[in-house]
């Protein structure tokens, strides 16, 4: 028995021993077919998936060479029946293929007449197709090519998409590498989506995802449009290509709730194009004005419905998602898979902080006790109500004062879901409160001040979760969330992970009700971090209050 | 030689060669014996039977070919045919099974033959085409009128060519027909068997997945017990379980459901899960034991039952018309056991080839022709499937392990190809750990207490969570000891967050008590607590009442009490009458009903050398017996049991020797030759010759009595 890096679960995980000599090299012989599920200190967890087999079909990876690799590095003996069931499941891949055909267009072809009339049959995409050519071809309406793509892949029979690319308008657009380099992961990134065509780049906050979208529009030299959550960030993504490409201030439009210019690049906000004027998205035709060549999804985790439609119908252009956590608590992973494309690109966090680029940061949840009258009271509550009641204990307010005076002279973020807790908390630390009432303006001046180290607390809602960019914030006291949200807790943490001037760490406290919902939230929450590797120090509010907790510092 | 390759003969043992003749010449014997054949011995014995007597060796390899007298030699040595001289006849009972009309030849014309057979060359044109029509069979015609025939066969009928067998058909004799044959018999000799080999693998590639495949099975089966223990799946009325409990139990265990199937079955064929109280079913405690022995013995267990049992796991939900439900009563099929059988030798011969399924599958019909028609090829697939499954086979070959099983060595080496035990686990920072390697039993045991499995297979992944600490504090482990444990046994160091909900858990527990009974109270010195269940509208339906400060009553039982505070969120411990804390042993559902394993349909297993040794001897030992019993009457007179008693009593004081006619447990009535030694409660106690040994037989079924002169 060979003592290799890898064990070969029968439930199709596979799990790497990182401290092995041939992890390295294992690790990337499994990445291209192998999802990274956890990458906590010693074991990480990848998973065999369909979605992530036929991704390494497309990728030029055959069934063999995958049961040679998982042959090769496995300490036990690999489980025939799920060596059987990965050649089969590698095998549906590309039995169907869609091509561009000089006289008919878009067809779908097969060279297994069963397999095209198993799909025909299939009520759901009957509509999709045209006249039937032959027995192994059939017509597509070019409109239907993403949904088909998307049906397909739920019916088991992912097609091969050789109809190609349009290369729309081209504009030049260069990167100007003066004072800064494109990072080497950057620099793969972008590589690795521009030779797949279209997918998804993983990376975490802080590292720099806005760089892998520039040095993408660098290679694809075309006019851009680029989607992002909200206008805030649209401003920033707008500051970043003026200072690292070549870009000028009359190249790059912005598209949003105020302003609704077109240019070769223009930055438009998911929430202009979700909004509705007389029953109908009034701001999809954005997608039609302009002959695109890349569209990019910021936060690609977060795309609203009508855009995922949308985006069906745009299969023939390039796109690039970035996200820092493909988490969706609504489970539609595999639809931003099938519709933007497969993921081109991921590094567990840890590894980027080990090259520095992110700063390091300690997790450390406080566990408050709540008042007689409050356990009482959150005993007796509806259900919809009980996470609030929990959520928003005074006994936060307390011990988020402490630790925001324990750290005086650092630059804290105090984070909460609810207003009024906002509102209470912003009054007893005596800073301002930012919530999405604020205007856009006096958001921005506040940020600026904040990060010109004027200011040196701020409350913030969920506003700032996302594309923030705070390089000097250290300290994040999380008070309340959305529920469980994984991904949520890991775009907060984002917020502190800018590498720091003087190579502070960063520290993210969350104040936790003890014996109640929000301990089980909590903890759900804590998952996606603790699977990148960061580990949670728990420690009782109690103690800090009473200074038998120094709080490390 | 005879009872080796008929081991039908063996039971019950005929008294003496004469009855073996006889036995062994009888219709169902015969049709065994030919069950047996392949397919081109077969054919000899058809040859044997449409040839026209007499039939030399040489007149049957002139009709075959040459390697026909090997065959000849084996039909003889099952004494289906026997040699009389130079020719070759062949039992009465062997005509009737081919039939009349053996492989499409008519009936013998006798002298008439040959001088018909010169005319076939002076045939008109439509009169060869219709004997080009009958000369591969069917032998028989139609026609519309016998008495008015078409121009053809009225000059076919005129020179015997065919025969009138009525009115309206008419039927080519055998003789004309062998000779429009070429004086062959067959169209197509099947004396070379399909070679059904395919890619070659090592020996050590082959074991490598069969292990794998071995400890998958075990595992599965494991979790598939421990599944229906929790949740018994009910019992159809018409037996055996329903689609729904199939696929529930395969997406809890993340199987294939033909793969849930097949291991459900060799539960059930092995004992490890049975009918319990004929509604649901249940693990047994034979799982129990089985879970405590080696991966070797496990594995041996339920191999040996595959190896014997006739159902078969692949047709359930197979028919389209009905559902043939799984651990149902329809799936016995009584070739089953041999087939397999048949396939593995096949299998084996080949090593350390995997076969080319198809030919494979040809091949076993070629074997066993006779042998489940129309199964095959469905038993082919499925054996190769299963054998697979088993780890017998790996990629498809013979495993070691295989072999050995199949050569029935105790030790088939398994233990030394699985993976090593491991003694330690490594603990992370998300609260999961991970064994990499087969824990220990001892320690899987004691974790598995603390910890969820989340994950199995060479590995296996565990997770903590408040729940698991709780269930291990319940089971009477202290915060403690569960550290202590963990450190034990973890390459690394315990993560804080994990220290701390042991610690917290264990804090809180025991804080809050439920007293036992059919109404409980819950105490807890922390009032704030009372109160808030209390007022918590979950808890709302066990009725709470205060009766102190910090005490409430309700009158649900303890159970339902507890489970409704853990909904709830708190941190219920069971108190017993004596205020101490109960602990909560998992106890698993286990069967109370008697294990009943499916009862095997099927063959007479080859008879092992001692059994036929012990058999020569009685044989022996009652012809000797037939030739002592010159003056023996050939039937008995019927004996009423008072004229038994009194003969026996006479008997016995003279020391005679008697014979009696005797009904046997089956109800047959055999004749004993017996000296009488004594008679007690109703039971002779007699030497009976025939056995050569002392036996007793109960009076009432002695029907008739005589001296032996």
């Amino acid at each position: 028995m060979s003592e290799g890096p890898l064990i070969v679960q029968s439930d199709k995980t596979l799990l790497l021993e990182i401290d092995h000599v041939l992890a390295d090299e294992c690790r990337k012989a499994i990445a291209p077919f192998a999802e990274l599920e956890r990458s906590p200190e010693h074991i990480h967890t990848y998973r065999l998936t369909n979605l992530g087999l036929w991704n390494a079909r497309a990728a030029g990876h055959d069934a063999e060479a995958v049961i040679d690799i998982l042959l090769r590095y496995s300490r036990y003996s690999v489980p025939h029946t799920l060596l059987v069931d990965i050649a089969e499941t590698m095998d549906r891949y590309g039995r169907l293929r869609l091509e561009a055909h000089p006289v008919h267009g878009l067809i779908l072809t097969s060279t297994d007449a069963a397999v095209l009339e198993e799909v025909l049959r299939a009520k759901k995409i009957a509509p999709m197709f045209g006249p039937r050519i032959d027995p192994e071809t059939v017509v597509v309406f070019a409109s239907e090519r993403g949904r088909l793509k998307q049906s397909l892949l739920r019916l088991g029979w992912p097609a091969e998409d050789m109809a190609g690319y349009v290369d729309g308008e081209a504009h030049p657009i260069s990167l100007v590498e003066k004072d800064w380099k494109l990072r080497t992961y950057q620099k793969m990134a972008a590589e690795g989506f521009w030779h797949g065509g279209s997918g998804v780049i993983v990376l975490p906050c802080g590292a720099g995802k806005t760089m892998v979208g520039a040095a993408a529009m660098a290679l694809a030299k075309a006019t851009t449009l680029i989607l992002v959550t909200n206008t805030v960030a649209a401003r920033q993504w707008r500051n970043e290509l003026l200072l690292k490409t070549s870009l000028t201030e009359d190249e790059i439009g912005e598209y949003s709730g105020t302003k609704k210019e077109i240019k070769p690049v223009t930055i438009a906000t998911y929430q202009v194009l979700t909004t509705k004027k007389g029953g109908v998205y009034a701001h999809l035709d954005l997608f039609d004005s302009h002959d695109w060549g890349l569209i990019i999804y910021d936060e690609v985790h977060l795309l609203p419905a009508p855009v995922f439609r949308f985006t069906a119908d745009i299969q023939s252009r390039r796109r690039l998602g970035l996200t820092a956590t493909l988490v969706r608590e609504d489970g539609m992973e595999g639809e931003v898979f099938s519709l933007i494309g497969p993921k081109r690109y991921d590094v567990p966090w840890k590894e980027i902080e080990a090259q520095g680029y992110i700063a390091p940061a300690e997790c450390i949840e406080v566990r408050v006790n709540l008042t007689d009258a409050e356990r009482l009271l959150y005993a007796t509550s509806e259900p919809e109500h009980r996470y609030r009641t929990c959520a928003t204990t005074l006994t936060k307010t307390k011990v988020a004062k402490f630790i925001a005076e324990k750290h005086q002279g650092e630059q804290v973020l105090v984070i909460g879901q609810y207003l009024d807790q906002l509102a209470i908390l912003g009054e007893t630390l005596g800073v301002p409160v930012i919530t999405g009432d604020t205007p856009i303006k006096d958001r921005e001046s506040l940020f600026q001040l904040f990060r010109d180290g004027e200011v040196k607390t701020l409350v913030v809602s969920k506003v700032a979760n996302f594309s923030i960019d705070l390089p000097e914030a250290t300290i994040a006291i999380q008070v309340s969330g959305a529920f469980g949200s994984r991904q949520e807790e890991a775009q907060r943490l984002g917020r502190i992970l800018r590498p720091k001037s003087d190579g502070r760490g960063a520290r993210f406290y969350t104040l936790v009700a003890r014996d109640t919902i929000d301990q089980d939230f909590a903890q759900n929450r804590q998952r996606f971090l603790t699977e990148q590797g960061y580990s949670y120090q728990i420690i009782d509010a109690d103690d800090i209050l009473s200074g038998d907790n120094k709080l490390g510092s | 030689m005879l009872l080796a390759a008929r081991g039908d003969l063996l039971s019950p043992l005929p008294t003496d060669i004469s009855a073996l003749a006889s036995r062994a010449s009888a219709p169902p014997s015969i049709s065994r014996a030919l069950d047996s054949l392949n397919l081109w011995e077969i054919q000899i014995l058809e040859a044997l039977v449409a040839l026209p007597e007499p039939i030399t060796i040489e007149s049957i390899i002139a009709a075959t070919s040459e390697d026909a007298k090997l065959v000849i030699e084996k039909l003889i040595s099952l004494a289906l045919v026997f040699p009389d001289e130079d020719q070759i006849r062949v039992l009465k009972a062997i005509h009737d099974s081919v039939g009349n009309e053996p492989t499409g030849l008519g009936p013998v014309l006798g002298l008439l033959s040959s001088k018909a057979i010169k005319k076939i060359s002076d045939a008109p044109k439509n009169a060869q085409t219709v004997l080009e029509r009958l000369t591969w069979g069917p032998p028989r015609g139609s026609v519309s009128d016998i008495k008015k025939p078409g121009v053809a066969i009225k000059w076919l009928l005129d020179n015997d060519l065919l025969l009138a067998v009525n009115s309206k058909t008419v039927v080519l004799p055998r003789e004309i027909g062998i000779h429009l044959r070429g004086g062959k018999i067959h169209r197509e000799l099947q004396n070379k068997p399909t070679d059904y080999r395919g890619r070659e693998f090592t020996q050590s590639e082959i074991d490598k997945s069969a292990v794998g495949a071995i400890i998958t099975l075990l595992h599965q089966i494991e979790e598939l017990m421990k599944l229906w223990a929790g949740e018994p799946p009910a019992i159809l009325r018409s037996g055996g379980i329903g689609v729904r409990e199939v696929k529930k139990a395969a997406d809890g265990l993340g199987v294939d459901e033909n793969y849930l199937i097949f291991i459900a079955e060799l539960s059930y064929i092995c004992g490890l899960v049975t009918v319990d109280r004929e509604e649901e079913l249940l693990p047994t405690s034979t799982f129990d034991l089985w879970l405590n022995s080696t991966h070797d013995e496990r594995w041996q267990l339920i191999v040996n039952g595959w190896l014997t049992t006739s159902r078969v796991s692949g047709l359930v939900g197979k028919s389209e018309a009905r559902y043939i439900s799984a651990l149902g009563p329809e799936i016995d099929r009584a070739a089953a056991a041999n087939l397999r059988a048949l396939f593995l030798k096949l299998v084996a011969e080949i090593s350390p080839c995997a076969p080319d399924l198809s030919a494979l599958s040809q091949r076993v019909r070629w074997e066993r022709p006779r042998r489940g028609v129309g199964l095959h090829t469905d038993i082919a697939n499925w054996s190769s499937r299963e054998a697979e499954w088993l780890g017998i086979t790996g990629r498809g070959a013979i495993s070691s392990f295989g072999s050995a099983i199949l050569a029935g060595k105790d030790d088939s080496g398994l233990s030394k190809a699985l993976p090593k035990e491991i003694d330690h686990i490594l603990i992370q920072a998300d609260n999961t750990a991970i064994a990499p390697g087969p824990l220990r039993l001892d320690l899987a045991q004691e974790l598995s207490l603390i910890a969820n499995v989340e994950s199995k297979g060479g590995a296996t992944v565990y997770r903590f969570s408040e729940n698991s600490i709780r269930r291990g504090l319940d089971n009477g482990r202290s915060s403690d000891e569960i550290n202590k444990f963990l450190t034990k046994i973890s390459k690394t160091s315990i993560p804080q967050p994990l220290s701390y909900l042991i610690a917290d858990v264990g804090k809180r527990h025991g804080k809050l008590r439920v007293g036992i009974g059919w109404s409980s109270y819950i105490r807890c010195e922390d009032e704030s607590v009372v109160n808030a269940i209390l007022a918590d509208r979950r808890t709302a339906h066990l009725q709470l009442r205060k009766i102190a400060p910090q005490v409430l009553f309700t009158e649900i039982d303890t159970a339902e009490a507890v489970n409704t505070l853990i909904e709830a969120g708190f941190l219920p411990a069971i108190e017993g009458r004596d205020g101490a804390l109960v602990t909560r042993k998992r106890s698993a559902a286990r069967a109370i009903s008697k294990t009943r394993p499916p009862r095997v349909i099927g063959d007479y297993e080859i008879p092992r050398d001692e059994l036929l040794t012990a058999a020569l001897r009685a044989l022996r030992a009652g012809d000797r017996a037939s030739a002592k019993r010159s003056g023996v009457p050939t039937t008995v007179a019927s004996a009423t049991p008072s004229e038994t008693m009194a003969a026996l009593t006479v008997a016995i004081k003279s020391k005679e020797t008697l014979v009696i006619g005797y009904a046997d447990s089956d109800g047959g009535v055999s004749q004993r030759i017996i000296d009488p030694i004594q008679v007690m409660a109703g039971v002779l106690v007699a030497y009976d010759h025939g056995n050569d040994e002392v036996l007793r037989f109960p009076v009432s079924r002695i029907n008739g009595i005589a001296l032996v002169e």
